[in-house]
């Protein structure tokens, strides 16, 4: 139904069809029948655009008789009897309207010549067997091209779940470097070690329920980063100082979850842990017109050399591309002793309201 | 009868504070150990053991500056080493460098005890050749990105992007950075297996050429070259040196 009236666009091009035939017909009328110009076109086009609506029910035939449920012979023979039936009405419509012309002296005889009426059904039935063609043709294409996008749909689907159970993933060894040092704290200091314990499990509780949604707000995901931050400052100590810098009103930003996560991790791991003495991780969150831009800075060793694989910016980026296409960009830019990474997506206000996927 | 037995000389080294301490209090469980210095660093670890002569030295791989291997190329000969992380893939190149053991945090007061005993039942610290050394500190599969050179108690980090060129010198290689030279004992041919074959190139038996380094190669005599660096030094080309020079540009 959507292929015909779904659109007036559509319905527009269908009438348009049928008219044509109908100037075919009056192409056909003058030739046999010795009628002037207007007087073939005033029975032709009418005539033409009535078979619009009587072409519909070629379109139900095809809708109740798919192809690929139903036997061939039975559509044929469906068709055929359908297209007889039409033409039959189509037939006597015409008849009809060729004696109301006759009055406006278009001649008599004409319409009761055996000639007429074989033409005018074996034009109807051919033009209706050719409409059900073009329905059951249209509805082909409308079939792959939805399947085709039900297919992309859910790879997409598919693909940003699996991105998103692996940053869920939470790194192995922090949480054995996490549970090493409560163990160093529980004789000397039960009190932290017991906070510890605390922070870690809120840690794995959030990044696991979080990992599970499609978006969220900037400002759960920023605490996320800040409860990372601070159990690693249990391990580092001194050694790791945190500013965060969040422009008033951005709290609310919807951002898909976890994607600030690697980034805090990595300005850890390769920075701050390839420090003697440590450094300050600046996380900062502006707006630029209709975009957020949010960065990651840490300082790292000069002399360090050894980097990650990149694994970690890569599944940003592929994330970000997946929810924002060209919209998104991961941006780095590495120094000899220092370390940013900025990301931008828009977080205009249709965003930032509990946006669907 | 206990045979009578000194307590067990130890270097702690962590470069995370809680981590010493969840070590100390194993060894005080484990008993009869005496800690001779701990370390957050590298360097201090290589200082302690230069300065104490300690029995074992435990040592976390993931580290500032220096890593546990990097450390271990240093001292590896001097002190039998148990190396203490929470990554278990470096299991194998700690094995291959002769690790006494290799603990995994978190560990158990029984699992250090094993660990300590195997330094004491071991008779004579198995040598390990440095060339084996060597090749643990640095990631498998990958070129080497940093050279540890030991300088009397000073160990020198270079990074090899600050290499010039590297000139053999008997059982020694002297490598040769903004006018600076420092001598460290390996050879040549060793040493170009580990680095970079795009970016260091063996243009004559005695050197080894980083060639972002090069100004101009000039012929002086019939099939005789000279390389000239950026600061003007000179360099002799061999024959075979040059080919290698061309593959490369």
């Amino acid at each position: 139904m959507q292929a015909i009236l779904g659109s007036p666009r559509r319905l527009q091009l269908h009438l348009i069809a049928w008219a044509l035939v109908g100037t075919l017909l009056a192409l056909l009328a003058r030739t046999g029948f010795g009628v002037t110009w207007p007087q073939a076109l005033a029975f032709g086009v009418p005539l033409g655009l009535l078979a619009a609506p009587l072409s519909l029910s070629a379109l139900f035939l095809a809708r109740a008789m798919p192809l690929t449920r139903t036997a061939t012979w039975r559509v044929g023979v469906s068709a055929v009897v359908a297209s007889v039936i039409a033409a039959s009405v189509w037939a006597s419509v015409g008849r009809w309207w060729w004696k109301v012309l006759e009055r406006m002296g278009v001649p008599a005889d004409a319409a009761s010549s055996p000639s007429f009426i074989s033409l005018l059904m074996g034009f109807g039935a051919l033009a209706y067997l050719l409409s059900v063609t073009v329905h059951y043709a249209l509805q082909a294409v409308e079939e792959s091209t939805a399947l085709a996008q039900r297919e992309l749909q859910s790879q997409i689907a598919a693909r940003e779940a699996e991105l998103r159970a692996l940053r869920a993933q939470v790194d192995p060894h922090f949480l054995f470097n996490s549970l090493n040092a409560v163990s160093g704290l529980i004789a000397p200091d039960p009190e932290r070690a017991r906070e510890m314990v605390q922070r870690l499990a809120d840690f794995l509780r959030s990044s696991l329920t979080l990992g599970a949604v499609p978006r969220i707000a900037l400002e759960r995901e920023l605490a996320l980063a800040a409860s990372y931050l601070e159990i690693e400052r249990v391990r580092f100590g001194e050694r790791l100082r945190v500013r965060i810098d969040v422009e008033p009103g951005l709290a609310n930003v919807m951002v898909p979850p976890l994607l600030l996560q690697p980034l805090v991790e990595n300005a850890v791991r390769h920075g701050i842990a390839t420090c003697l003495e440590g450094g300050t991780i600046e996380v900062e969150a502006r707006r630029r017109g209709e975009l957020v831009w949010l960065t990651v800075t840490n300082p790292r060793d000069p002399d360090g050399g050894r980097r990650g694989t990149g694994f970690g910016l890569d599944i940003v980026r592929r994330r970000l591309s997946g929810a924002y296409g060209t919209h998104a960009a991961l941006a780095v830019e590495p120094s000899s002793e220092s370390y940013r990474v900025s990301i931008t997506w828009p977080g205009g206000a249709g965003l930032t309201e509990h946006a669907p996927v | 009868m206990r045979v009578l037995q000194s307590p067990l000389r130890v270097v702690i080294v962590d470069d995370e504070e809680p981590a010493r301490l969840a070590m100390r209090q194993h060894l005080d469980t484990v008993g009869d150990i005496e800690v001779v210095c701990e370390c957050a660093n590298g360097f201090e670890a290589i200082k302690a053991v230069a300065e104490h002569k300690p029995d074992v030295v435990l040592l976390d791989v993931q580290m500032p500056k220096l890593d546990g291997f990097e450390v271990l190329e240093v001292i590896g000969r001097d002190v039998p080493v148990v190396f203490v992380t929470a990554h278990d893939d470096y299991a194998l190149r700690a094995f291959e460098v002769h690790a006494v053991d290799y603990l995994l945090k978190p560990f158990s007061s029984q699992r250090l005890r094993e660990a300590l005993e195997r330094v004491r039942s071991r008779q004579a610290a198995v040598a390990v050749a440095p060339t084996v050394l060597r090749a643990a500190a640095r990631r498998p599969g990958m070129p080497l990105d940093r050279v540890i050179i030991r300088d009397g108690t000073d160990v020198h980090v270079l990074v090899v992007g600050k290499i010039d060129y590297v000139e053999a010198q008997d059982d020694y290689v002297s490598f040769h950075t903004a006018g600076k030279s420092l001598l460290k004992e390996q050879t040549l041919s060793e040493l170009e297996t580990q680095l970079d074959p795009r970016r260091f190139v063996r243009i004559h038996r005695s050197f080894l050429l980083n060639i972002d380094r090069l100004a101009k190669v000039e012929l002086y005599a019939k099939d005789s070259r000279v390389a000239i660096l950026q600061d003007g030094t000179k360099l002799t080309v061999s024959r075979s040196g040059y080919q290698r020079l061309q593959q490369l540009l």
